[in-house]
């Protein structure tokens, strides 16, 4: 079973000029996403699981499926690893 | 008797202009056992004693000792640092803490406490120096080491920003009435501390500028987003919790929409056409 997935309760973040700044008070870190990565962290927050998600920004943007899915397992991993989503 | 750097610290909180600024947001004042009393629109913290210097004596001597732990308990902001310990009620805004009975330690526990309000009320505290010109007030933010003070002093030389100075270290800055931020003074000093005479208490923000020390001068507008990232790790705050995190965001992403935002590299001395261009 897929699991939704969501950022971390305790950050604060924007969206401002297609990138998203993200704030985490617990480690007073600011950590700022590209343009691709803004967008699977919108629909991060919207609750996706991993294969809607993969699914939004395949029909987003100009990229092989398996790259996608390659990429966005990627970027999940670093999120998780800064403890910016569950 | 010759008082100590304490003593001299808390009369010039209340006595002096330099520090009468900061009545936008506190009002400080004490007792004889080093009672601090706070009021922001009536509200009142009470009951800070201070450790006297022959009960505690307080050496800060790794980076380590001046990290604080700050979290939220209760309905209560938890402050702790190795020189002090304390607490403040964010329901009624009364609190107590024991401080190490030296200026420094009573000075950044004090920044603690502005840093809350200031967000409280919709503010926050800037790494920043700030000079006043007709219009406002120019803001210039950096960390310590970035030419705050440089700046200040290279602009005192123009006529019409002599005795305009709020800050050479650390700004308040509080929204307005009239949709844009207002800049205070604070009693926060950098290098400047002792040699600069602090005239102005507040003025409309007008431009802020981030430095950066170079070998040339150049200005350049920033976009929205490279003002927020630049901004954020300026702010002073140090509750780590999730709603303020929130509210520091929003007054941050506030204060990028709408003041105009530059980087500015500057030289040792700001040429009167640099004036010009900075102030214009």
């Amino acid at each position: 079973m897929s699991i939704k997935l969501s950022p971390d309760k305790k950050l604060a973040w924007r969206i401002i000029e297609g990138k998203a700044y993200i704030l985490n008070p617990e480690k007073s870190e600011l950590h700022c996403l590209n343009g691709v990565a803004t967008s699977a962290w919108e629909y991060i927050s919207k609750g996706l699981e991993f294969e809607e998600l993969c699914e939004k920004i395949y029909q987003e943007y100009d990229v092989k499926r398996e790259v996608l899915v390659r990429d966005l397992t990627e970027l999940l991993q670093e999120l998780r690893k800064k403890s910016l989503i569950k | 008797m010759r008082k100590n750097n304490l003593e001299t610290f808390l009369e010039s909180l209340n006595s002096t202009d330099n520090y009468k600024a900061h009545s936008a947001l506190l009002k400080v004042t004490t007792k004889e056992e080093g009672g601090l009393f706070v009021n922001s629109r009536g509200k009142v913290i009470s009951e800070i004693k201070f450790f006297r210097d022959n009960d505690r004596k307080i050496q800060l001597v790794s980076e380590r000792d001046f990290k604080v732990n700050s979290y939220l308990r209760n309905g209560n902001a938890h402050f702790e640092r190795q020189d002090f310990s304390g607490w403040l009620s964010l329901k009624d805004y009364r609190g107590t803490c024991k401080i190490a009975g030296n200026q420094y330690s009573f000075n950044s526990f004090l920044r603690i406490i502005f840093s809350l309000l200031a967000v409280e009320l919709g503010g926050v505290l800037l790494h920043s120096s700030g000079s006043c010109i007709a219009s406002g007030a120019l803001l210039f933010i950096g960390k310590s080491g970035s030419g705050k003070s440089t700046i200040i002093k290279n602009l005192l030389v123009y006529p019409n920003n002599r005795n305009k100075i709020l800050s050479d270290e650390i700004t308040l800055v509080m929204p307005s009435n009239n949709d844009g931020y207002n800049s205070f003074s604070t009693p926060f000093f950098g290098t400047l501390e002792g040699r600069l005479k602090i005239t102005s208490k507040q003025a409309p923000v007008k431009k802020i500028f981030f430095l950066k020390k170079s070998n040339h001068f150049n200005i350049k507008k920033l976009k929205r987003n490279k003002a927020l990232e630049r901004l954020l790790p300026n702010i002073i705050f140090f509750l780590k919790d999730g709603f303020f995190a929130e509210k520091v965001m929003s007054i941050a992403a506030g204060i990028t929409e709408k003041i105009p935002c530059y980087e500015l590299s500057f030289t040792e001395r700001v040429k009167k056409n640099e004036y010009k261009i900075i102030s214009g």
